[in-house]
């Protein structure tokens, strides 16, 4: 009985292996891996069988739902389910009632749902390796766009950098233009030098009226012409600082220093220097450059210091 | 050439008949073998479902019957118990696929956002420019 059935069930085996290609060669109406196909799949797995014609229909069916898409050889266990319902077929159909027909028919429907199980794992391996196509094709395309960001992106940052480099080469030479003018300035009244603050400009006291904050005719002459020069090198900032000598109060000094101070401003806006670039402070006494003690030293320490500070064009 | 093919299918079909011929104890140690390979092999997955469990009481009731002599039951038994095991297998294929198939759906969507997110970068990139 073994022997005839294993017989039965190899021969059937070689027999299925051959026509399956005859099966997989025909044209399928479903694409792979499209929804229908999956649909079909699904409906397969899900249903109950009653028959072994019910089997091989169904075996049959999901063939043709993944036949574009599944390779043959990667259904072993449709192969089986064919031969085992084709060497169940005789017993089954002869007494349909008897246990062994039961038993017989149990098993192919077991190796059946196997089967259709299989069938929709391969078709799923499919699907995978679509997705991961998907995923590889649209990462490039993702790569691709990155890459003409980062290169519009440089682009943009080399020619901010050009245009920054031009605009602190002509700051650069405006400010040397400057320093040339107000070195012009010097005179025994008007001292010019530079420290980390920028280019300072002094001017003495005896260019106020004695006491007063108010400005003396040669004072405002030389402040136009610092306020000429302003005007062009407009990349600055200036600080008008008022000073006195240690005579008289404290209080009295800081008022009379602010006030000069404060004119001298007010004079420069007056010539056309924009407000926004101009501060006043007055210091009294509180900063002396030479001692207090003797009357050259008291003279150096009575003075108005304007600051002129180049604006910086980025933090650096 | 058609008398070698012949002579050479005829000589197939006996080597194959001689080789049924005398298989029936060769049959149930086949059966077992397979059996038990997939066996192994499902415990080396780590598979437990009620498949597994159904499969594992059939190997054991299929040795049983070839013990007591009775090598038919034994024979159809673990060739019931194999089906299981491949049932198991085949159940486990297909949920690994759908987990595959739900996490690569997930990242073609991130992925997706991504390009687009990128897209309408370098279309304000583009539009500045000009």
């Amino acid at each position: 009985m073994i022997q005839k059935q294993y017989l039965l069930y190899t021969c059937f085996s070689l027999v299925a292996l051959c026509s399956n290609g005859i099966v997989y060669a025909q044209e399928s109406p479903w694409e792979p891996g499209s929804e229908v196909a999956s649909t079909k799949l699904d409906a397969e797995e899900n249903a109950t069988y009653k028959t072994l014609d019910d089997l091989s229909g169904a075996l049959e069916n999901a063939c043709k739902a993944c036949v574009k898409s599944v390779s043959p050889t990667k259904l072993d266990l449709y192969l089986e389910a064919l031969a085992k319902i084709a060497v169940s077929r005789p017993m089954v159909e002869k007494k349909p009632e008897s246990d062994e027909a039961r038993s017989a028919f149990a098993a192919c429907s077991l190796v059946t749902e196997a089967a259709l199980l299989q069938m929709k794992a391969r078709f799923n391996e499919a699907k995978i390796d679509e997705l991961n196509n998907e995923i590889k094709k649209t990462q490039n395309e993702l790569n691709k766009v990155h890459e003409t960001i980062s290169f519009r992106e440089r682009s943009k940052a080399s020619r901010l950098k050009a245009d920054l480099d031009a605009e602190k080469e002509k700051a650069r030479k405006l400010r040397e233009e400057a320093d040339k003018k107000f070195q012009e300035l010097q005179s025994s009244l008007i001292q010019v030098s530079n420290d980390a603050r920028g280019t300072i400009i002094s001017m003495s006291d005896i260019l106020f009226e004695v006491n007063k904050a108010n400005l003396t005719a040669d004072l405002k002459t030389s402040l136009a012409k610092i306020a000429g020069i302003l005007l062009v090198f407009k990349s600055s900032n200036i600080i008008v600082e008022g000073h006195t000598d240690n005579q008289g109060s404290a209080e009295y000094n800081q008022k009379l220093s602010e006030k000069r101070a404060e004119n001298v401003m007010n004079f420069l806006i007056d010539q056309g220097v924009d407000p926004s670039r101009l501060t006043s402070v007055g210091y009294g006494f509180t900063k002396p450059i030479a001692d207090n003690d003797t009357k050259e030293g008291r003279q150096k320490n009575r003075r108005v210091d304007l600051i002129v500070q180049e604006k910086k064009l980025f933090d650096e | 050439m058609i008398k070698k093919v012949f002579v050479l299918s005829l000589a197939g079909v006996i080597a194959l008949l001689t080789a049924c011929a005398s298989q029936y104890p060769l049959l149930v140690q086949q059966s077992t073998v397979k059996a038990k390979e997939l066996r192994n092999y499902c415990k080396k997955q780590t598979l437990s479902s009620k498949t597994i469990s159904r499969a594992d009481s059939l190997y054991t009731l299929a040795l049983q019957y070839n013990q007591a002599g009775k090598e038919e039951e034994g024979y159809y038994t673990m060739e019931l118990a194999t089906i299981y095991y491949k049932l198991a297998l085949t159940q486990k294929e297909l949920a690994d696929s759908k987990n595959a198939i739900k996490n690569l759906e997930q990242t073609l969507v991130k992925v997706r956002d991504k390009l687009d997110t990128y897209k309408q970068v370098l279309s304000e990139i583009e539009s500045t420019n000009q």
